[in-house]
């Protein structure tokens, strides 16, 4: 209650009056500026250039793909392949696959690099109110390792992974796999870690008060305030990991992708509408369930 | 109530006092408590009242031992006994919403339980006597698989006293336990907790005064972090409580860094450094 009574003040002081008067301040002024020169750089680095869509080539290219592009193939061949492993349909029943197992396996990766990620399982909050000096120095040093390796793995693209691991391993669909779980193992870990962070120091405080041993605390006290919101975020996150999915065969980690890249090399446009559709459907099928399970969830 | 599970003796001759000895917190540049000596003795029942901010909390974290101070000393004295010497219940807000009222109650003494079984006792209790005994105690026994949230304000501030009463031990701190409820829940939780105690301590920080006058022997009035007044209930004085609260009202400091002296949670930058 008083907090928000000291905001209000913050908020309805002298400068509120001068917004009124003048309408925009010189603050807001000076970021709208800022902002436009921003994306005035932005667009000159990209080489923004709206011509370039209305270039002949460019509207011949354009229409050739719309009048070629349809109908899409609708062959059996095309679709079903000659055997089991083989057509449209099953490269799309891959690349679920991949997302599915790609995801279970960076979160079974997450989950301890999200723990010692987390500066109050590490080392801060009321966990570590008595604790040596040298407990908390180590607990600091494992924090950071971890927090780097997190960000090493996030920062490498799933499609980087895919390439390294089609390189290690060979072609097919498990180097997709780990290339998601890796990838995602750094996106997870870090979104575990910032939750573990933001529970309430009060609950961990009563549950480590009970002579609880600090990993105790964490399984009670900690981890059940944040499960539910962690299992919105990874059904989330495997929605994502359809659409990287979808791509992955590019480099030849299995999945729709390999359809998507010949058909665009061999100028099939029939065949590339069909194969955007059906990415198209998978990804709005799995948009669907996850956001189902999602409700259930919460 | 709670004799008929209970497995201490009948008549308990002697508890734990608790001692405060020139004892200062601070929170960063903020002294939360500032100089406190007090001495309360065993069966005591002490209502610590003040306003906001005054430092009310942290001295009863400082005797749980959640908190340590940065000068003088808390201390027990008395006899020992088996359980611990002293517990905080926190406030219902505490509790892990998502689980049982059960589960919530066990994780009250994961110390006393070996390494393995701490970890699995919350969810599949093999001994939940003791926590279906302590829910007993504060009436909400047929709640015992309810989840947390499905409870109301006042049923969860019971939980936390089950929680807490599962330390079995001497000094009984309660935390604001009458917050966020509506009158009659506040009369009814302060009966629970009066009913669900044998002879410990109790020491509570309330924020109701007639409730801390009709219920408690002794009050203690603190403003700004110091003791402005300690005094048996019945000799606390209208003028008393007007410079008390007068004193935290004519603080200059802003009522956030007020609050956030009381309760670390409060303090803008959330996180502990």
């Amino acid at each position: 209650m008083s907090r928000f009574h000291g905001m209000s003040e913050k908020y309805s002081g002298p400068d509120a009056a001068q917004h009124a008067a003048t309408g925009l301040s010189k603050r807001q002024l000076t970021t709208l500026l800022g902002g436009c020169v921003i994306l005035a750089a932005a667009a000159w680095v990209a080489e923004v250039d709206p011509m370039a869509l209305f270039a002949a080539g460019a509207r011949e290219q354009m229409g050739a793909f719309v009048a070629e592009g349809f109908p899409p193939e609708t062959g059996g061949e095309y679709l079903l392949g000659r055997s089991l492993r083989d057509g449209l349909l099953w490269a799309i029943v891959e690349t679920l696959a991949i997302s599915v197992v790609g995801t279970t396996l960076a979160v079974a990766l997450a989950v301890p690099l999200g723990l010692t990620s987390a500066a109050t399982v590490t080392h801060r909050g009321p966990l570590y109110r008595n604790a040596s000096a040298g407990r908390i120095a180590v607990g600091r040093g494992l924090y950071h390792a971890s927090r780097t390796v997190l960000s090493f793995l996030r920062s490498v693209p799933g499609i980087v992974w895919g390439f390294l691991f089609v390189t290690a391993i060979g072609l097919g669909p498990f180097a997709g796999v780990l290339a998601l779980a890796v990838h995602n193992a750094g996106v997870l870990g870090k979104l575990y870690a910032d939750f573990l962070e933001d529970t309430d120091p009060m609950t961990n405080e009563a549950v480590a008060g009970s002579g609880a041993t600090r990993l105790q605390a964490v399984c009670h006290g900690m981890v059940p305030q944040v499960t539910p919101t962690i299992a919105s975020y990874t059904l989330y996150r495997w929605e994502c990991t359809i659409r990287s999915a979808a791509i992955l065969g590019f480099v030849g980690a299995g999945g729709v992708g390999y359809y998507l890249v010949i058909t665009i090399q061999r100028l099939q446009y029939g065949k590339l509408s069909t194969a955007i559709l059906a990415v198209f459907a998978l990804v709005v099928t799995s948009d669907w369930l996850g956001s189902q399970l999602r409700t259930r969830l919460g | 109530m709670r004799s008929k599970y209970t497995a201490r003796p009948e008549g308990k001759q002697s508890g734990q006092g608790l001692v405060f000895d020139s004892v200062t917190k601070r929170f960063g540049g903020k002294v939360a408590v500032r100089d406190v000596s007090l001495k309360l003795e065993a069966g005591e029942r002490v209502a610590v009242i003040g306003p906001s901010g005054a430092g009310k909390t942290t001295l009863l974290r400082l005797a749980a031992g959640a908190l340590q101070p940065d000068v003088g000393t808390v201390r027990f004295d008395g006899s020992s006994s088996t359980g611990s010497t002293a517990t905080l219940a926190y406030q219902g807000e505490t509790l892990v919403n998502r689980r049982t009222a059960l589960s919530n109650v066990l994780t009250g003494r994961l110390g006393a339980l070996s390494w393995l079984r701490g970890f699995i006792e919350p969810l599949l209790p093999q001994h939940p006597e003791p926590a279906l005994e302590r829910l007993d105690a504060v009436g909400l026994v047929d709640r015992a698989n309810v989840p947390v949230k499905s409870l109301s304000a006042g049923e969860r501030q019971r939980v936390a006293f089950a929680r807490a009463l599962m330390q079995d031990a001497e000094v009984v701190l309660a935390d604001e336990p009458t917050a966020n409820l509506d009158p009659s829940s506040r009369r009814n939780v302060i009966d629970v907790l009066d009913a669900a105690l044998d002879g410990e301590l109790l020491v509570t920080v309330l924020h109701e005064v007639d409730l801390a006058l009709e219920h408690f022997d002794r009050i203690v009035g603190m403003a700004d972090g110091r003791v402005r007044f300690d005094t048996p209930a019945r000799a606390v004085t209208d003028d008393q409580l007007d410079a008390l609260f007068a004193a935290g009202a004519s603080t200059p400091g802003t009522d956030a860094e007020r609050t956030g002296t009381e309760k670390e949670s409060d303090v803008p930058v959330p996180r502990y450094v």
